[in-house]
């Protein structure tokens, strides 16, 4: 057997060998670099929509804060507070999105489309929820609060 | 040849072992990372929603005090209707003192219906029982500080981690919130001082005069009139006009500074005392002979009356056969400077509505709904403008 492994067989084992090790590290190392980015991204887009909620409501809208705003849209009627929503939600996109829609429960706060989407921004890959305290009443002390858009 | 194709099959097998591997550990590695990387997802997911909550809890403490104090304002200071007690029976007051402690309590049991709203909502949250604590200011110009604190932090248990806040808060409620000053207006008003009775005192002031006081002139003991009888010819329906004078001064609206200030009768009683004044009470020959002291003559051929008169007798008469003549033994008294003078008086139950001038949002049970309400302090009194009589 051993008369039958030439060097030159050796030799071209070797070589093949030395270019697939090269190879895989390059595929293997690509391949590392697109899972991260992968994982990034998974991370990120869940993530963006709950934290660009959470920080809408922390902003400050004259002396309420806008969860407080919110919270209480059913008993006061301030159209310049959904002026200051549109836009706080609007110049939140590096570029004008696809489309928004912020809702308290069932209802519509602030809603806007491009012009070539047709959908009704609902089950959008960006979305988010939570809750929100709501003034003291019988029929429920809280109430979902839904950011969903396309960007 | 057979070694070039020996190292072509090896080549193949190595080839083969390699990529296979290649792909393993690079599919397997991308599925641990994206499982990873799903849990990490959840776990900042469930931290900005934690973040959320955090920031309602402030917000839903502060409806839970304005809505317990909205309802202890409506009971009066009380907590329940059960307890709820006059504030003033005639001069006996009831001053809710533990109105704080009462709004307190409500406050406490809000906050609880909140979190456990919370909880039905979201099941992953967990809070431990609240606990509320006022402290009042003792200087002047600093604010309420309401102290909101729990035995342990609050939980969100995800599928496989769990985040633990703290859901303790301090609301600052400024001193300067008009809520307070119903009550402090209330007890100077009604407490303090007894402004019902004043109000049914000015009207009594405020009455016309022919009504309070009847100038008779000189009369005779035998002329004078009944003392009502004199007032209804004068003054007539003195009580009901009384008691509208006094329902007219009580339910006169009243503005100060923050608060309004509404009553308004729910029962009232009146009644009138006449007495009468003279200078002076004496016999008068004006008003006539009240006792004649008669004494039996013979008249003779003349008439009795002839008789008398000629003997210098003031009176005659002819009685049984009999002359008798008599002078005036007493004659009736007069009252010089009559007038008779009237008191009246009022027994009133009063509704008593005080309310804020700013509205805040709050819950009515009876009216089912949230609106901006000014908040009211209401409450009853019974008071009368003598407090020995007491027909309510």
């Amino acid at each position: 057997m051993k008369s039958q492994i030439s060097l030159f067989d050796i030799g071209v084992i070797a070589i093949a060998i030395v270019i697939f090790a090269v190879i895989s590290i390059f595929l293997l190392e690509n391949l590392h670099i697109f899972t991260k980015r992968v994982v990034v991204e998974v991370v990120y887009d869940t993530n963006e929509a709950y934290r660009f909620l959470t920080s809408l409501l922390s902003l400050n809208y004259t002396s309420y804060t806008v969860y407080e705003m919110i919270s209480s849209i059913d008993y006061i009627d301030d159209q310049s507070f959904v002026s200051f929503l549109n836009s706080s939600i609007y110049y939140y996109f590096e570029k004008p999105p696809i489309c928004y829609k912020l809702s308290l429960g069932s209802k519509v706060l602030v809603e806007f489309k491009n012009e070539s989407y047709s959908g009704d921004c609902k089950n959008t890959r960006f979305n988010a929820v939570v809750p929100i305290f709501v003034p003291y009443n019988k029929a429920g002390l809280v109430k979902e609060l839904y950011l969903n858009y396309e960007r | 040849m057979k070694g070039i194709f020996v190292g072509t099959v090896l080549l193949i097998a190595i080839l083969t072992l390699i990529i296979s591997g290649v792909f393993f550990v690079v599919l397997s590695s991308e599925y641990i990372n994206l499982k990873v990387s799903l849990k990490a997802s959840e776990v900042l997911k469930a931290a900005d929603i934690v973040e959320a909550v955090k920031r309602g809890l402030e917000v839903a403490y502060n409806y839970s005090f304005f809505q317990a104090a909205y309802e202890v304002g409506k009971l009066g200071g009380y907590n329940n209707e059960s307890d709820v007690k006059e504030w003033r029976r005639y001069d006996a007051t009831y001053f809710p003192t533990s109105y704080i402690e009462n709004i307190r309590i409500k406050t406490e049991n809000f906050i609880e219906e909140y979190l456990k709203a919370l909880e039905e909502d979201k099941n992953e949250f967990k809070f431990s029982k609240p606990s509320v604590n006022f402290i009042l200011p003792t200087g002047e110009g600093r604010d309420i500080k309401i102290n909101v604190s729990f035995d342990s932090p609050f939980r969100y248990s995800g599928q496989f981690f769990t985040i633990y806040d703290n859901p303790n808060r301090t609301l600052y409620i400024s001193r300067d919130f008009e809520y307070f000053k119903l009550y402090d207006t209330a007890y100077n008003l009604f407490i303090d001082k007894d402004s019902v009775r004043e109000d049914i005192e000015k009207a009594e002031d405020e009455l016309d005069d022919n009504c309070k006081v009847i100038y008779l002139g000189d009369v005779c003991e035998k002329d004078k009139k009944d003392i009502d009888t004199i007032l209804e010819n004068n003054c007539p329906s003195a009580d009901e006009k009384f008691k509208e004078k006094v329902i007219q001064e009580i339910e006169k609206p009243i503005s100060e500074d923050d608060v309004n200030i509404n009553l308004y009768v729910d029962k009232i009683e009146v009644k009138h005392e006449g007495r009468e004044i003279y200078d002076s009470f004496q016999e008068s020959s004006d008003c006539g002979c009240k006792i004649i002291d008669w004494l039996q003559v013979d008249n003779g051929t003349a008439t009795c009356d002839e008789y008398c008169t000629s003997n210098n007798y003031e009176y005659s008469k002819f009685e049984n056969n009999q002359c008798f003549c008599g002078n005036c033994a007493e004659h009736y008294k007069k009252y010089y400077n009559l007038r008779y003078k009237y008191s009246y008086f009022s027994a009133v139950r009063v509704i008593a509505n005080i309310t804020t001038k700013s509205q805040y949002l709050a819950y009515d049970a009876t009216e089912g709904n949230v609106k901006l309400r000014n908040f009211t302090l209401t409450f009853n009194l019974t008071t009368s403008n003598d407090y020995s009589w007491k027909p309510i």
